[in-house]
Protein backbone atom coordinates (compact mmCIF):
# COMPACT_ATOMS: atom_id res chain seq x y z
CA UNK A 1 0.00 0.00 0.00
CA UNK A 2 1.17 3.53 -0.75
CA UNK A 3 0.09 6.80 0.79
CA UNK A 4 1.38 10.34 0.89
CA UNK A 5 1.33 10.88 4.66
CA UNK A 6 1.38 8.27 7.39
CA UNK A 7 0.59 9.47 10.90
CA UNK A 8 1.58 7.21 13.78
CA UNK A 9 -0.79 7.73 16.68
CA UNK A 10 -4.45 8.63 16.85
CA UNK A 11 -4.49 10.90 19.87
CA UNK A 12 -5.20 14.64 19.59
CA UNK A 13 -1.88 15.50 17.90
CA UNK A 14 -2.27 12.77 15.28
CA UNK A 15 -5.93 13.58 14.62
CA UNK A 16 -5.26 17.30 14.24
CA UNK A 17 -2.35 16.62 11.88
CA UNK A 18 -4.64 14.34 9.86
CA UNK A 19 -7.38 16.96 9.65
CA UNK A 20 -5.00 19.62 8.31
CA UNK A 21 -3.26 17.28 5.88
CA UNK A 22 -6.46 15.75 4.49
CA UNK A 23 -8.08 19.17 4.03
CA UNK A 24 -5.06 20.03 1.89
CA UNK A 25 -5.89 17.02 -0.27
CA UNK A 26 -2.97 14.97 0.97
CA UNK A 27 -3.63 11.22 1.06
CA UNK A 28 -3.45 10.42 4.77
CA UNK A 29 -3.36 7.19 6.75
CA UNK A 30 -3.47 7.14 10.55
CA UNK A 31 -2.06 4.06 12.27
CA UNK A 32 -3.04 3.53 15.90
CA UNK A 33 -5.97 3.01 18.17
CA UNK A 34 -7.83 5.80 19.95
CA UNK A 35 -8.16 3.47 22.94
CA UNK A 36 -4.40 3.80 23.46
CA UNK A 37 -4.52 7.59 23.81
CA UNK A 38 -3.99 8.93 27.30
CA UNK A 39 -6.74 11.43 26.49
CA UNK A 40 -9.31 8.61 26.42
CA UNK A 41 -9.54 8.49 30.19
CA UNK A 42 -9.13 12.21 30.77
CA UNK A 43 -11.73 14.78 31.74
CA UNK A 44 -11.03 17.95 29.81
CA UNK A 45 -11.62 21.21 31.62
CA UNK A 46 -8.82 23.47 30.42
CA UNK A 47 -9.25 23.49 26.66
CA UNK A 48 -10.11 26.84 25.12
CA UNK A 49 -13.68 27.48 23.94
CA UNK A 50 -15.15 24.26 25.30
CA UNK A 51 -18.61 25.14 26.48
CA UNK A 52 -18.80 22.32 29.01
CA UNK A 53 -16.32 19.79 30.16
CA UNK A 54 -15.93 16.90 27.89
CA UNK A 55 -14.62 13.44 28.35
CA UNK A 56 -11.56 12.47 26.35
CA UNK A 57 -13.13 9.41 24.80
CA UNK A 58 -15.95 11.32 23.11
CA UNK A 59 -13.49 13.99 21.91
CA UNK A 60 -11.35 11.33 20.25
CA UNK A 61 -14.35 9.64 18.65
CA UNK A 62 -15.57 12.97 17.26
CA UNK A 63 -12.05 13.71 16.00
CA UNK A 64 -11.89 10.41 14.17
CA UNK A 65 -15.27 10.98 12.51
CA UNK A 66 -14.14 14.46 11.49
CA UNK A 67 -11.00 13.00 9.92
CA UNK A 68 -12.93 10.28 8.10
CA UNK A 69 -15.20 12.95 6.61
CA UNK A 70 -12.10 14.40 4.95
CA UNK A 71 -11.01 11.03 3.62
CA UNK A 72 -8.48 9.94 6.23
CA UNK A 73 -7.99 6.16 6.42
CA UNK A 74 -7.60 4.64 9.91
CA UNK A 75 -5.75 1.39 10.55
CA UNK A 76 -6.16 0.10 14.09
CA UNK A 77 -2.70 -1.43 14.26
CA UNK A 78 0.78 -0.62 15.49
CA UNK A 79 3.94 0.12 13.56
CA UNK A 80 6.66 -2.38 14.42
CA UNK A 81 9.43 -1.25 12.05
CA UNK A 82 10.35 1.78 9.97
CA UNK A 83 12.87 1.97 7.17
CA UNK A 84 13.98 4.70 4.84
CA UNK A 85 13.12 3.37 1.38
CA UNK A 86 15.14 6.05 -0.42
CA UNK A 87 15.65 9.73 0.30
CA UNK A 88 12.03 10.39 -0.71
CA UNK A 89 9.97 7.82 1.20
CA UNK A 90 9.60 5.65 4.30
CA UNK A 91 8.37 2.07 4.60
CA UNK A 92 6.38 1.02 7.68
CA UNK A 93 5.80 -2.58 8.79
CA UNK A 94 2.51 -3.01 10.63
CA UNK A 95 1.40 -5.67 13.08
CA UNK A 96 -0.92 -7.10 10.38
CA UNK A 97 2.13 -7.90 8.26
CA UNK A 98 1.14 -5.15 5.83
CA UNK A 99 3.78 -2.69 4.53
CA UNK A 100 2.95 0.91 3.80
CA UNK A 101 5.12 3.29 1.84
CA UNK A 102 4.70 7.01 2.58
CA UNK A 103 6.38 10.19 1.36
CA UNK A 104 6.28 11.74 4.84
CA UNK A 105 5.30 10.81 8.36
CA UNK A 106 4.16 12.46 11.57
CA UNK A 107 5.13 10.79 14.84
CA UNK A 108 2.31 11.38 17.31
CA UNK A 109 2.69 8.28 19.45
CA UNK A 110 2.50 10.05 22.79
CA UNK A 111 4.63 8.71 25.58
CA UNK A 112 3.93 5.29 26.95
CA UNK A 113 4.20 4.33 30.57
CA UNK A 114 7.06 1.89 30.40
CA UNK A 115 7.38 0.77 34.01
CA UNK A 116 5.42 -1.92 35.79
CA UNK A 117 5.85 -0.27 39.17
CA UNK A 118 6.38 -3.51 41.08
CA UNK A 119 8.84 -4.54 43.76
CA UNK A 120 12.21 -5.57 42.35
CA UNK A 121 11.83 -3.66 39.07
CA UNK A 122 14.20 -0.78 39.84
CA UNK A 123 16.50 -2.95 41.94
CA UNK A 124 17.17 -5.40 39.11
CA UNK A 125 17.09 -2.93 36.21
CA UNK A 126 20.05 -3.89 34.04
CA UNK A 127 20.50 -7.08 36.02
CA UNK A 128 17.77 -9.03 34.24
CA UNK A 129 15.06 -6.37 34.00
CA UNK A 130 15.08 -4.80 30.55
CA UNK A 131 12.90 -2.42 28.58
CA UNK A 132 14.44 -3.13 25.18
CA UNK A 133 14.41 -6.54 23.51
CA UNK A 134 16.44 -5.29 20.54
CA UNK A 135 19.16 -4.03 22.89
CA UNK A 136 19.44 -6.84 25.42
CA UNK A 137 18.19 -10.09 23.86
CA UNK A 138 21.78 -11.24 23.33
CA UNK A 139 22.39 -11.43 27.08
CA UNK A 140 19.77 -14.16 27.41
CA UNK A 141 21.09 -16.82 25.07
CA UNK A 142 19.86 -20.25 26.27
CA UNK A 143 18.24 -18.69 29.31
CA UNK A 144 14.63 -18.52 30.52
CA UNK A 145 12.96 -15.16 30.03
CA UNK A 146 9.55 -13.60 30.41
CA UNK A 147 7.99 -10.75 28.48
CA UNK A 148 5.30 -8.73 30.23
CA UNK A 149 2.75 -6.73 28.28
CA UNK A 150 -0.58 -6.75 26.51
CA UNK A 151 0.25 -5.17 23.16
CA UNK A 152 2.23 -5.58 19.99
CA UNK A 153 5.56 -4.66 21.59
CA UNK A 154 5.26 -7.60 23.99
CA UNK A 155 4.36 -10.10 21.27
CA UNK A 156 7.02 -8.97 18.80
CA UNK A 157 9.53 -8.94 21.68
CA UNK A 158 8.61 -12.50 22.67
CA UNK A 159 8.98 -13.64 19.05
CA UNK A 160 12.45 -12.10 18.79
CA UNK A 161 13.49 -13.70 22.07
CA UNK A 162 12.61 -17.19 20.80
CA UNK A 163 15.77 -16.89 18.65
CA UNK A 164 17.91 -16.40 21.75
CA UNK A 165 16.38 -17.84 24.90
CA UNK A 166 15.63 -21.50 25.56
CA UNK A 167 12.21 -20.69 27.05
CA UNK A 168 10.09 -17.59 26.55
CA UNK A 169 7.02 -16.82 28.66
CA UNK A 170 4.54 -14.10 27.70
CA UNK A 171 2.68 -12.75 30.71
CA UNK A 172 -0.41 -10.74 29.81
CA UNK A 173 -3.55 -9.61 31.52
CA UNK A 174 -5.52 -9.20 28.29
CA UNK A 175 -3.60 -9.56 25.07
CA UNK A 176 -4.78 -7.13 22.37
CA UNK A 177 -2.92 -7.70 19.12
CA UNK A 178 -3.72 -8.28 15.48
CA UNK A 179 -4.73 -11.74 14.30
CA UNK A 180 -1.56 -11.87 12.21
CA UNK A 181 0.72 -11.27 15.18
CA UNK A 182 -1.24 -13.71 17.34
CA UNK A 183 -0.91 -16.42 14.69
CA UNK A 184 2.88 -15.91 14.69
CA UNK A 185 2.77 -16.30 18.45
CA UNK A 186 0.84 -19.57 18.16
CA UNK A 187 3.43 -20.95 15.73
CA UNK A 188 6.39 -19.95 17.91
CA UNK A 189 7.46 -21.72 21.06
CA UNK A 190 6.20 -19.02 23.39
CA UNK A 191 4.58 -20.15 26.62
CA UNK A 192 1.55 -17.95 27.17
CA UNK A 193 0.58 -17.00 30.70
CA UNK A 194 -2.77 -15.32 30.02
CA UNK A 195 -4.96 -13.37 32.43
CA UNK A 196 -2.09 -12.92 34.86
CA UNK A 197 0.06 -9.98 35.89
CA UNK A 198 3.31 -9.49 37.77
CA UNK A 199 3.22 -8.85 41.50
CA UNK A 200 6.96 -8.85 42.13
CA UNK A 201 10.25 -9.41 40.34
CA UNK A 202 12.25 -11.74 42.53
CA UNK A 203 16.03 -11.68 42.59
CA UNK A 204 18.88 -13.74 43.91
CA UNK A 205 22.63 -13.02 43.95
CA UNK A 206 22.10 -9.56 42.43
CA UNK A 207 20.16 -10.90 39.43
CA UNK A 208 16.58 -11.65 38.45
CA UNK A 209 15.55 -15.15 39.50
CA UNK A 210 11.80 -15.21 38.95
CA UNK A 211 8.45 -13.55 38.62
CA UNK A 212 5.81 -13.69 41.30
CA UNK A 213 2.40 -13.49 39.66
CA UNK A 214 -0.88 -12.15 40.99
CA UNK A 215 -2.13 -15.70 41.72
CA UNK A 216 0.97 -16.16 43.93
CA UNK A 217 2.60 -18.64 41.58
CA UNK A 218 6.21 -18.08 40.60
CA UNK A 219 7.92 -18.52 37.24
CA UNK A 220 11.66 -19.12 37.37
CA UNK A 221 13.31 -16.82 34.83
CA UNK A 222 16.70 -15.20 34.33
CA UNK A 223 15.26 -12.08 32.79
CA UNK A 224 12.11 -10.09 32.32
CA UNK A 225 11.39 -7.73 29.44
CA UNK A 226 8.80 -5.09 30.21
CA UNK A 227 7.12 -4.18 26.94
CA UNK A 228 3.93 -2.29 27.67
CA UNK A 229 1.85 -0.95 24.78
CA UNK A 230 3.25 -0.40 21.31
CA UNK A 231 6.86 0.14 20.31
CA UNK A 232 8.00 3.58 21.37
CA UNK A 233 9.04 6.31 18.96
CA UNK A 234 12.64 6.14 20.11
CA UNK A 235 12.88 2.41 19.40
CA UNK A 236 11.21 2.80 16.01
CA UNK A 237 13.17 5.80 14.79
CA UNK A 238 16.52 5.33 16.49
CA UNK A 239 17.85 3.30 13.55
CA UNK A 240 17.16 6.30 11.31
CA UNK A 241 19.20 8.56 13.61
CA UNK A 242 16.48 10.72 15.08
CA UNK A 243 17.60 13.58 17.35
CA UNK A 244 16.37 13.87 20.90
CA UNK A 245 15.78 16.93 23.07
CA UNK A 246 18.87 18.44 24.66
CA UNK A 247 17.44 18.55 28.17
CA UNK A 248 16.33 15.05 29.01
CA UNK A 249 17.13 13.08 25.84
CA UNK A 250 13.75 11.37 26.13
CA UNK A 251 11.69 13.36 23.66
CA UNK A 252 11.95 14.03 19.94
CA UNK A 253 13.62 17.29 19.04
CA UNK A 254 11.67 19.44 16.57
CA UNK A 255 11.82 22.99 15.24
CA UNK A 256 8.92 25.44 14.95
CA UNK A 257 7.61 23.60 11.88
CA UNK A 258 7.57 20.37 13.92
CA UNK A 259 10.30 19.03 11.64
CA UNK A 260 12.68 16.47 13.10
CA UNK A 261 16.28 16.21 11.94
CA UNK A 262 15.17 13.63 9.35
CA UNK A 263 13.78 14.99 6.10
CA UNK A 264 10.09 14.20 5.70
CA UNK A 265 9.66 13.21 9.33
CA UNK A 266 7.61 15.37 11.73
CA UNK A 267 6.62 14.95 15.37
CA UNK A 268 3.84 16.41 17.50
CA UNK A 269 2.30 16.12 20.94
CA UNK A 270 3.59 14.48 24.11
CA UNK A 271 6.37 12.67 22.22
CA UNK A 272 8.00 16.14 21.83
CA UNK A 273 7.99 16.76 25.58
CA UNK A 274 6.06 18.65 28.22
CA UNK A 275 3.65 20.27 28.95
CA UNK A 276 1.52 17.19 28.34
CA UNK A 277 -1.62 19.11 27.51
CA UNK A 278 -4.38 18.68 24.95
CA UNK A 279 -3.95 22.28 23.73
CA UNK A 280 -0.24 21.80 23.00
CA UNK A 281 -0.84 18.46 21.26
CA UNK A 282 -3.53 19.94 19.02
CA UNK A 283 -1.38 22.98 18.20
CA UNK A 284 1.65 20.93 17.31
CA UNK A 285 -0.51 18.48 15.35
CA UNK A 286 -1.86 21.37 13.29
CA UNK A 287 1.64 22.65 12.50
CA UNK A 288 2.96 19.15 11.73
CA UNK A 289 0.02 18.43 9.40
CA UNK A 290 0.53 21.67 7.47
CA UNK A 291 4.33 21.33 7.33
CA UNK A 292 4.15 17.71 6.18
CA UNK A 293 1.58 18.62 3.51
CA UNK A 294 3.79 21.43 2.17
CA UNK A 295 6.75 19.05 2.09
CA UNK A 296 4.79 16.33 0.28
CA UNK A 297 3.53 18.79 -2.34
CA UNK A 298 7.04 20.09 -2.95
CA UNK A 299 8.39 16.56 -3.37
CA UNK A 300 5.57 15.45 -5.66
CA UNK A 301 5.92 18.58 -7.81
CA UNK A 302 9.53 17.63 -8.50
CA UNK A 303 8.51 14.25 -9.91
CA UNK A 304 8.03 14.57 -13.70
CA UNK B 1 32.17 3.27 15.36
CA UNK B 2 29.83 5.07 17.72
CA UNK B 3 28.25 8.20 16.34
CA UNK B 4 28.75 10.50 19.33
CA UNK B 5 30.64 13.69 20.14
CA UNK B 6 32.61 11.84 22.82
CA UNK B 7 36.16 10.64 22.47
CA UNK B 8 36.15 6.94 21.66
CA UNK B 9 38.22 4.20 23.24
CA UNK B 10 39.19 1.60 20.67
CA UNK B 11 42.09 -0.39 22.12
CA UNK B 12 43.34 -1.79 25.38
CA UNK B 13 46.38 0.49 25.14
CA UNK B 14 44.13 3.53 25.00
CA UNK B 15 42.21 2.34 28.05
CA UNK B 16 45.39 1.70 30.03
CA UNK B 17 46.84 5.10 29.04
CA UNK B 18 43.65 6.85 30.03
CA UNK B 19 43.39 5.13 33.40
CA UNK B 20 47.05 5.82 34.07
CA UNK B 21 46.88 9.51 33.17
CA UNK B 22 43.41 10.58 34.31
CA UNK B 23 42.23 10.59 37.89
CA UNK B 24 38.52 10.59 37.10
CA UNK B 25 37.11 8.62 34.17
CA UNK B 26 33.60 7.72 33.00
CA UNK B 27 33.35 5.10 30.24
CA UNK B 28 30.08 4.17 28.56
CA UNK B 29 30.36 0.90 26.64
CA UNK B 30 27.43 0.25 24.34
CA UNK B 31 25.92 0.40 20.88
CA UNK B 32 23.86 3.01 19.04
CA UNK B 33 20.63 1.76 20.60
CA UNK B 34 17.74 3.43 22.41
CA UNK B 35 19.08 2.55 25.86
CA UNK B 36 22.63 3.73 25.07
CA UNK B 37 22.09 6.95 23.12
CA UNK B 38 20.52 8.89 26.01
CA UNK B 39 23.56 8.06 28.19
CA UNK B 40 26.00 9.28 25.49
CA UNK B 41 23.95 12.48 25.13
CA UNK B 42 24.06 13.07 28.89
CA UNK B 43 27.84 12.59 28.84
CA UNK B 44 28.24 14.99 25.90
CA UNK B 45 26.21 17.57 27.79
CA UNK B 46 28.13 17.15 31.05
CA UNK B 47 31.63 17.30 29.54
CA UNK B 48 31.92 21.08 29.98
CA UNK B 49 30.43 21.00 33.48
CA UNK B 50 32.91 18.38 34.67
CA UNK B 51 36.27 19.34 33.15
CA UNK B 52 38.06 17.20 35.75
CA UNK B 53 36.38 14.03 34.45
CA UNK B 54 37.43 12.25 31.24
CA UNK B 55 34.26 11.15 29.40
CA UNK B 56 34.72 8.33 26.89
CA UNK B 57 32.58 5.86 25.00
CA UNK B 58 33.45 2.43 23.66
CA UNK B 59 31.82 0.14 21.11
CA UNK B 60 30.47 -2.93 22.95
CA UNK B 61 31.41 -5.22 20.06
CA UNK B 62 35.14 -4.54 19.76
CA UNK B 63 37.65 -6.81 21.45
CA UNK B 64 38.90 -4.03 23.74
CA UNK B 65 35.43 -3.94 25.30
CA UNK B 66 36.29 -7.26 26.98
CA UNK B 67 38.13 -5.10 29.51
CA UNK B 68 34.83 -3.52 30.60
CA UNK B 69 32.81 -6.75 30.28
CA UNK B 70 35.36 -8.59 32.39
CA UNK B 71 35.26 -6.23 35.37
CA UNK B 72 33.83 -7.85 38.47
CA UNK B 73 31.55 -4.81 38.88
CA UNK B 74 29.89 -5.77 35.59
CA UNK B 75 29.59 -9.51 36.30
CA UNK B 76 25.83 -9.44 36.82
CA UNK B 77 25.03 -6.89 34.09
CA UNK B 78 22.47 -7.89 31.47
CA UNK B 79 21.55 -4.59 29.89
CA UNK B 80 23.27 -2.14 27.57
CA UNK B 81 25.13 0.11 28.06
CA UNK B 82 27.70 -0.85 30.69
CA UNK B 83 28.85 2.40 32.28
CA UNK B 84 31.89 2.35 34.54
CA UNK B 85 33.36 5.12 36.68
CA UNK B 86 37.09 4.90 37.47
CA UNK B 87 38.98 6.84 40.13
CA UNK B 88 42.78 6.59 40.24
CA UNK B 89 42.65 3.72 37.78
CA UNK B 90 40.17 1.61 39.73
CA UNK B 91 36.50 1.00 39.03
CA UNK B 92 34.52 2.64 41.83
CA UNK B 93 30.99 2.42 40.43
CA UNK B 94 29.24 0.72 37.51
CA UNK B 95 25.71 0.81 36.12
CA UNK B 96 23.85 -1.28 33.57
CA UNK B 97 21.22 -0.05 31.08
CA UNK B 98 19.85 3.45 30.56
CA UNK B 99 20.54 6.11 33.18
CA UNK B 100 19.05 9.57 33.48
CA UNK B 101 21.07 12.78 33.66
CA UNK B 102 20.09 13.04 37.32
CA UNK B 103 21.43 9.56 38.07
CA UNK B 104 24.70 10.24 36.23
CA UNK B 105 25.20 13.58 38.02
CA UNK B 106 24.54 11.94 41.38
CA UNK B 107 27.30 9.40 40.72
CA UNK B 108 29.75 11.98 39.35
CA UNK B 109 29.22 14.21 42.39
CA UNK B 110 29.52 11.32 44.80
CA UNK B 111 32.54 9.64 43.26
CA UNK B 112 34.62 12.47 41.86
CA UNK B 113 35.80 15.59 43.60
CA UNK B 114 36.96 18.75 41.86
Amino acid sequence: MKTELLIIGSGPAGLQAAIHASRRKVGTVVVGNIHDSSLKKAKVENYCCMELFSDGKSLLEKGRKQCEKFGVVFLEQDVIKVERNDQRSFVFDLTSGERIEAVASVIATGIAITKLGVKGESEYHGMGVSYCVDCDAGFFKDKRVAVVGNGSAAVSGALILTHYAKEVFLVSKALEVSRNLESHLDEAHVIRVDHRWVKEIVGQHNRVAGLLLDNNTCIDVDGVFIELGAKGALELFNPLGISLDQEQFRYIDTNKKQETNIEGLYAAGDVCGSPFQLAKAVGEGCVAGISASDYIKSILSEIP
Amino acid sequence: MLNTKLKHLSSLEEINDLLKNSQNVMVCCGRMGPMCIPVYRVMEKLQDQYPYVAFRDMDFDISAADFIKGLSDCASFMGLPFTVYFRDGKAVKATSSIQSEKQVIAILDQMFKK
